[in-house]
């Protein structure tokens, strides 16, 4: 017999105590615990004593409750089709009760189902939301935990992401837009970037995500706008404040981008970006887009909402499209170059013939040497608000590349462009129609400008009024929308070379012979008119033409600054006019007041791409020009070159400047600077093949 | 006790509203219920009404029980005469504890006891009031209602074991509580007579 336990052994002699047998009895059948079992039992047996005497005194009663008569009065639950969900649920663990592994695998299961649905929740709650907190907090303990400082960065970067999705998410959702939430998650998200600058440019390993960074504060910016403009009024300040500052917070973005050392990462096209910042100022759809491909691809990807994504959830997508985009978009314009190489006033205007055809290659390294030309080329571009902007020695770097790729391309294409191009500036100057060799001309021409052109923006720049500089700009553009820019502005750009590039000129005087063309034809009478009345006119005009450039131009400034922009007196300035006769004609130095006046109406005609409205921008660009000396003041900017304001650009009144110039990794500075407002025109939108199009059948 | 009728028939019946069925299972049911609640309430008039609101709610009810054996019907039962009885006497607002009163006899009519016995019952009666409330029933239910540790299992949702385990440390702790009572006692006496 198996050794019982004393529990077993109790509950057994009680089984033999309550079937009336005496307690000496219980405790021999268990005689290894007849000590301990003997008490107990003696309490047992005066329990059972006690039960027996207790309810000997309850009666039955004497008659039973009448039920029938009770049960009447009394109705049944209806029988439940299903189970509380309470009962079932006790039911089930009761089930479970004897089987230990199942119930904690139950359990378990039950608690990774609870930290899923809490995970998703809060991973998904917006600012207003009861999860939001926890979500916090989670960000919280994700950054301490974080053991390195790369990690950390990364973090910082992501959290400032999460910040700009949410408030692009509530301002899009929010039937009430909630100016304190709006304007907390901006505060973090500048507080994260504020972090981000101050350990991001030291760890290259996020340098994307710097570049996704600013590519989402564009998209939101953009977005944020929208709302603001289509919201209902008691929303509107507050998305205006919003819009506010999230301007801010693109120029700190955009200060970090470009205190990032040159690197051949897409953080290359976000400095480009940053520096060439389009401005919002002027409307010119075409030229703007020129301006803007000249910059670089990756702000203008950057600035429309990620892939026409009108979801504002979709930040993520949208930051990584945009991330995907920056680059691409970077190469975009070397691919582009070839095909705007029919744009006639890149071509012209970079005759780089000399350069290699680097377009293709989107690594800036190589042509960064070269490119140098190419900011002037921005420069001259922005013209108006440019001349100050286009120093940027970093950014020049940064346009080679593109400008390369363009000028190789172009150049057969190209030839008619130029010819056409001339017509404009012809116009104005039927006085030289001698040339008659319209193609050869260009052609010739082509490279000299090339050359001159490479030369120009290097050393050319100061003296050559930076009109090379805005030819370069023009052959960016090209890049981009050039192709349907490239016949109209052709002709504008023409001009406005013919200014800046001095040396181009010389083709452009062989041009002459095309003023006569057909593609201007529409111009051409008035052209022709005009500057053979007014010469004078030129610079004024010229100036007119890059006007609506300079909208799209980026303007790199330091700080914000809020430069008035006064139209430019059409009066011709003695070095304007110096400098338009130059372009239209031949040298640089020889400035032609006269073809002004019919060089504008021709731009108009054209819609001149390239527009150089260089003329001032060339003054102020001496290729020694300080970063500081570019901070001017409108009256400075219409002292030094007065032809850069045209009425175009002068009609928006103001401009924001915002400073993004930081000293690259060990050499010269690279004001970047980054123009607040800057947006894309549609004709940048617009898909450069229907440009290629419109050019031809122009052509 | 309950083997006298046929409890699927009769709850078949019940649901179908017949009251023969439960005046059935009064019959065989009610003793054992009434000295459950005689035993917590030590009032023989209360007992009777908690008795007949016990048998109430297995009318209303038994449409929705499920039966699984005789087992699951006792301790449907019981249950409900525990709810009954919470109930009842959250309603008078009554200590859940058997007082000492007239009504409780702890003397043996059929037999002569002698005053030490009836010590003795006083103070069993009042050591089992200091057991926990789950001891509490256990012992209710094994002693004064006579069921077995299975049913006392299912009543309590507790195994069988839990149940042995129960029983064993409420009769250890009566033991400990009386063996205690009575050193006292005695040390009170022993100084009575040298003083």
């Amino acid at each position: 017999m198996s050794r019982l336990s004393f529990t077993e052994a109790l509950d057994q002699a009680l089984e033999l105590l309550d079937q009336g047998h005496p307690l000496e009895y219980c405790v021999r059948q268990f005689p290894e615990y007849s000590d301990e079992l003997r008490p107990l039992l003696q309490v047992s047996a005066d329990l059972y004593s006690l039960a027996t005497v207790s309810l000997a005194s309850l009666e039955t009663p004497s008659r039973e409750p009448d039920w029938e008569a009770i049960l009447s009065r009394t109705r049944q639950e209806p029988e439940r089709r299903f189970k509380p969900f309470a009962v079932a649920l006790r039911e089930l663990f009761e089930s479970l009760r004897y089987h230990p592994v199942q119930r904690f695998a139950a359990l378990g299961a039950a608690m990774v189902i609870l930290g899923f649905v809490m995970w998703h929740g809060t991973d998904h709650s917006s600012a207003d939301s009861v999860l939001y907190p926890i979500k916090r907090g989670v960000e919280q303990v994700e950054f301490i935990a974080a053991q390195t400082e790369e990690d950390r960065l990364s973090l910082q970067i992501q959290f400032a992401h999460r910040r700009l999705a949410e408030v692009r998410s509530l301002a899009y959702h929010q039937e009430r837009v909630e100016p304190p939430v709006i304007h907390a998650l901006l505060q973090e998200a500048h507080a994260a970037i504020v972090q981000v600058k101050q350990d991001g440019v030291s760890q290259p390993e996020a340098y994307p995500q710097i570049n996704d960074l600013w590519a989402e504060t564009n998209a939101s910016l953009e977005q944020l706008k929208q709302l603001a403009a289509a919201a209902p009024a008691e929303d509107a300040a507050t998305l205006e404040s919003a819009v506010s500052m999230m301007t801010m917070l693109r120029a700190d973005v955009a200060a970090v981008a470009v205190a990032i050392p040159a690197s051949p990462t897409p953080v290359d096209a976000v400095i480009a970006q940053v520096s060439i910042a389009p401005t919002p100022i002027t409307p010119t759809p075409t030229r703007a887009a020129a301006g803007t491909t000249a910059v670089g691809p990756t702000p203008a990807a950057a600035d429309l909402p990620a892939g026409g994504d009108d979801d504002p959830d979709d930040v993520s997508n949208a930051g990584a499209t945009v991330g995907r985009l920056a680059p691409s978009a970077s190469a975009t314009p070397t691919q582009d170059a070839p095909t705007a190489s029919p744009a006639p006033a890149p071509m012209t205007l970079v005759g780089n013939p000399t350069a290699p055809a680097p377009a293709p290659a989107t690594s800036a390294p190589a042509p960064t040497t070269e490119n140098p030309t190419i900011v002037p080329t921005e420069a001259g571009t922005e013209e108006p608000t440019i001349s100050v902007t286009i120093e940027p020695t970093a950014v020049a770097t940064e346009l080679p590349s593109a400008e390369p790729v363009v000028e190789a391309t172009p150049e057969p294409t190209v030839a008619e462009p130029v010819a056409e191009t001339p017509e404009p500036t012809r116009a104005p100057k039927p006085a030289k129609p001698v040339p008659a060799k319209p193609m050869p001309e260009p052609v010739t021409a082509t490279p000299e400008p090339t050359a001159e052109s490479t030369e120009t923006p290097t050393a050319t720049l100061p003296s050559p009024t930076g009109e090379p500089a805005e030819t370069p700009t023009a052959s960016l553009p090209s890049p981009t929308g050039e192709p349907a820019e490239t016949p109209t502005a052709s002709p504008t750009a023409l001009p406005s070379e013919p200014t800046a590039g001095s040396p181009t000129e010389m083709p452009t005087e062989t041009a002459p012979v095309i003023t006569p063309e057909p593609t201007l034809a529409s111009a051409p009478d008035t052209a022709t008119a005009a500057p053979i009345e007014a010469p004078t006119l030129v610079p004024t005009e010229a100036p007119t033409v890059d006007a609506p450039q300079p909208d799209e131009i980026p303007v790199p400034t330091i700080g914000v600054i809020r430069t008035p922009v006064t139209p430019a007196s059409p009066a011709p300035d003695p070095s304007v006019a110096t400098e338009t006769p130059t372009v239209t004609v031949i040298p640089t130095p020889d400035p032609m007041p006269e073809p002004i006046e019919s060089v504008p109406q021709a731009d108009e005609e054209t819609d001149s791409p390239s527009e150089q409205p260089t003329p001032t921008p060339v003054a102020n660009r001496d290729s020694q020009v300080s970063p500081a000396a570019q901070l001017h003041t409108d009256q400075q900017l219409r002292q030094d070159a007065p032809a850069a304001f045209a009425p175009d650009v002068e009609s928006d009144g103001h401009r924001l400047l915002v400073q993004g110039g930081v000293p690259r990794s060990g050499q010269e500075q690279a004001p970047a600077a980054v123009n607040m407002d800057g947006k894309r025109t549609s004709a940048e939108a617009a898909p450069r093949q229907e440009r290629l199009q419109r050019v031809n059948g122009k052509t | 006790m309950p083997g006298s009728i046929d409890l699927p028939s009769v709850i078949a019946r019940a649901r179908e509203g017949n009251p023969q069925a439960i005046r059935e299972l009064y019959d065989v049911y009610s003793d054992p219920v009434r000295r459950y609640c005689y035993v917590r309430l030590a009032d023989s008039e209360a007992a009777q009404d908690c008795v007949q609101e016990v048998f109430l709610c297995i009318w209303k009810g038994v449409k929705n029980f499920e039966y699984r054996g005789d087992l699951s019907f006792t301790a449907w039962l019981y249950t409900i005469a525990n709810n009954v009885l919470v109930s009842y006497v959250r309603k008078r607002k009554r200590v859940q504890q058997v007082p000492l009163t007239p009504e409780l006899n702890l003397t043996d009519p059929k037999s002569n006891d002698s005053a030490r016995s009836i010590c003795e019952r006083l103070a069993l009666r009042q050591a089992i009031s200091q057991l926990t409330s789950e001891q509490q029933q256990v012992i209710t239910l094994k002693f004064y209602v006579g069921l077995t540790n299975l049913e006392i299992a299912e009543i309590l949702g507790r195994t069988e074991g839990a149940v042995k385990a129960l029983q064993h440390r409420a009769i250890n702790r009566l033991q400990q509580i009386l063996s205690h009572e009575r050193a006292s006692m005695f040390a009170d006496f022993s100084f009575g007579e040298i003083a």
